[in-house]
């Protein structure tokens, strides 16, 4: 198997299971602060993947998480793609009109903050105007997907513009035209979507792999993220920070043979609860990576 | 002269250099007018401006942006529409006449179609130009109807084909199945043989011949190759730096005579030499720019060795003009005699 294709093939399964993900979470509900079993036991019948240091179910935790970002995710996709198409396509296509400079001058300025520091002093601003900060706790994913997006704007935005000035320029562009062909024919149908159909597409899946990674660094940092009790991969990873040091005793091998090292895990699993370390952080880097081959199966295919 | 289609006053093209930034004169104060139904060709080395003139009046915009001045009137079937610049460097093109009543073949076919299209949707785009209340099932009809018109084998595949998998005949047909499904008036093919083989070229030409008979169309060949003037033009336009200095009918631009253009001379002279295996006429290469207020060719030219003393000074302290030599011929040059 090609390699271009091999990162196809991984994109989409990552991509399915997350969508199968979300849509089991559909089905799963249960209170999130209510505890259902003792602390940290190891995998079980019962608990697939045993319970977190309040004795909650692992699983349903980790399945539930994904609400935190999916449907959010979309928004910000959805937003950039508004906002950062119709900009980056008009900077591209009337290069030397007054209004592209302006633009372009916006866009630099947006893209010179650094998305976390936007992200985490919006949302710092957002959380103290609110009267009832408990009340916006659900609103606040949205007001995450918003920055996260309008911090990817200028990206999409210029890549976009700088591929559709070099189609602009093309001598099949000329050729439309010339044959009386209307502008809005020839930029939407003969530049945007023949030509940066995978370079959008390419955007949108870095986008939400940048969604999901400010989500899950502002979850885990607390504040600002998804606001306990309910879950995301992040603040179950924070929630266990604590087990590292006796999770790394237990799993320490007496010797380097393999059943030592396996015997380790196995400790470390069973007794100290390895598992709610290392499931979100699979979590996260499986996503993430999936969607970065995507991504690259995208780029590669003319994005 | 048949029925007047386009009439061409007094164009003039100015191109911002890319290299200074200076505005050069590429198109200097041209004048003619075609007839429905004429094959005009339109010759003269590169860098004359043939491409530029043609491409202004179509208004094909390039990277760089271009002034225009003067007029031109088109003849549709509406009535008369004028193209004058409403002020310098305001664009007004032949398009504007009616989207898709000027076609345009490109010199590299394989760069004028979009890559990523099939074939048949290119053309079903310049159908929707042509008859825009045309269904979809209609349009894809009608492309595969002129797909088969340009003489391809089995349309409906070629329709389903991406540009890199046709080969340079077949892209130069699909190009010129392009520009006719708008169901132009004009036709414009810019050295439509270049690139392609002795019998691929042969059936380009004879293709462009049987379009142009069956359609009635007015058809304007730019190139190089005097092989494509004779077996097709009715009347030749020569073009040198910018300004025409020669538009008569065929037979007159090449029997030689003392009225034709000394330039027209030395470019058939050279064609000639090329064919014959003979190493070329000696020439004066000559600076490049206008020469200011004198004939653009003087430096050139090889009638300064005989001609008589009174005119040759007139060549050099003038331009001169485009006169009636008779029988729809001009030329511009002081020593030209009936």
């Amino acid at each position: 198997m090609r390699l271009r294709s091999l990162s196809a093939v991984l994109g989409a399964i990552v991509v399915s299971i997350l969508v199968g993900v979300r849509l089991l979470a559909l089905f799963v509900h249960v209170d999130p602060a209510e505890p259902t079993d003792a602390p940290l036991l190891g995998p079980s019948s019962a608990h697939l993947l045993g319970t977190d240091q309040l004795g909650r179910d692992l699983l349903v935790r980790m399945i539930e998480s994904t609400e935190a970002f999916a449907v959010p995710g979309l928004f910000a996709v959805l937003v950039a793609l508004l906002v950062g198409v119709p900009l980056g396509a008009a900077i591209g296509f009337w290069p030397r009109a007054k209004a592209t400079a302006v633009a372009r001058l916006g866009l630099t300025i947006v893209g010179a903050w650094p998305r976390l520091v936007l992200v985490v002093v919006v949302v710092a601003i957002f959380m103290v105007s609110v009267s009832d900060p408990a009340e916006w706790a659900g609103l606040r994913l949205y007001v995450l997907a918003l920055l996260v997006a309008i911090s990817f704007v200028p990206q999409l935005a210029q890549e976009l513009s700088e591929r559709v000035l070099t189609f602009q320029r093309a001598q099949f562009v000329e050729a439309a035209r010339a044959h009386g062909l209307p502008d809005h024919r020839i930029l939407f149908v003969h530049i945007l979507w023949a030509n940066c159909r995978e370079l959008v597409l390419r955007q949108c899946c870095l986008l939400f792999a940048s969604f999901l990674l400010v989500e899950t660094s502002l979850s885990y940092l607390g504040d600002y993220g998804v606001p306990p009790p309910r879950p995301s991969w992040g603040n179950i990873l924070s929630d266990v920070r604590s087990q590292v040091i006796h999770v790394r005793s237990l799993a320490r091998p007496d010797s380097w043979a393999p059943w030592d090292i396996a015997l380790g895990l196995e400790r470390a699993i069973n007794e100290g609860a390895a598992l709610a370390l290392l499931a979100p952080t699979l979590a996260i880097v499986v996503s993430i990576g999936g969607l970065l081959a995507l991504a690259r199966h995208f780029a590669e295919t003319r994005g | 002269m048949s029925t007047p289609l386009l009439r061409v006053e007094n164009l003039s093209v100015g191109v911002t250099d890319p290299l200074d930034g200076q505005e050069v004169v590429v198109v200097d104060d041209v004048s003619f007018s075609l007839g429905r139904g004429e094959v005009v060709a339109l010759v003269g080395e590169s860098g004359s401006g043939k491409t530029v003139l043609m491409r202004s009046l179509l208004g094909i915009t390039s990277a760089k942006p271009g002034v225009m001045q003067g007029r031109a009137t088109a003849w549709t079937e509406e009535g008369e529409a004028a193209l004058a610049p409403r002020r310098p460097g305001r664009r007004r093109s032949l398009t504007t006449v009616r989207p898709g009543w000027a076609g345009y073949v490109f010199q590299h076919p394989l760069e004028a179609l979009d890559p990523y299209q099939t074939v048949g949707r290119q053309v079903a785009d310049s159908v929707r130009v042509a008859r825009p209340r045309a269904s979809t099932a209609e349009r894809r009809e009608r492309a595969e109807h002129w797909l088969a018109q340009v003489a391809l084998p089995n349309p409906r595949a070629v329709a389903e084909l991406h540009p890199h998998e046709l080969s340079g005949g077949m892209a130069q047909r699909v190009a010129v199945a392009v520009a006719l499904a708008t169901e132009p008036r004009f036709l414009v093919a810019d050295e439509p043989t270049t690139g392609l083989d002795w019998s691929v070229r042969r059936e380009v030409l004879d293709l462009l011949a049987r379009l142009q008979d069956e359609q009635g169309l007015t058809l304007l060949l730019i190139t190089h190759d005097f092989a494509v003037v004779r077996h097709m033009a009715d009347r030749v336009l020569v073009l040198y730096q910018g300004r025409l200095v020669e538009d008569g009918p065929r037979s007159a631009f090449f029997e030689p005579g003392p009225g034709e253009h000394p330039y027209s001379r030395e470019l058939q002279a050279r064609v000639l030499a090329l064919e014959e295996g003979r190493p070329p006429p000696p020439s004066l290469r000559a600076p490049s720019g206008p020469a200011g207020a004198s004939c653009p060719y003087v430096k050139r030219c090889a009638r300064m060795a005989v001609g008589r003393e009174h005119d040759q000074e007139r060549c050099y302290s003038e331009v001169p003009p485009l006169v009636p030599f008779g029988d729809g011929h001009r030329v511009a040059c002081f020593l030209s005699r009936r």
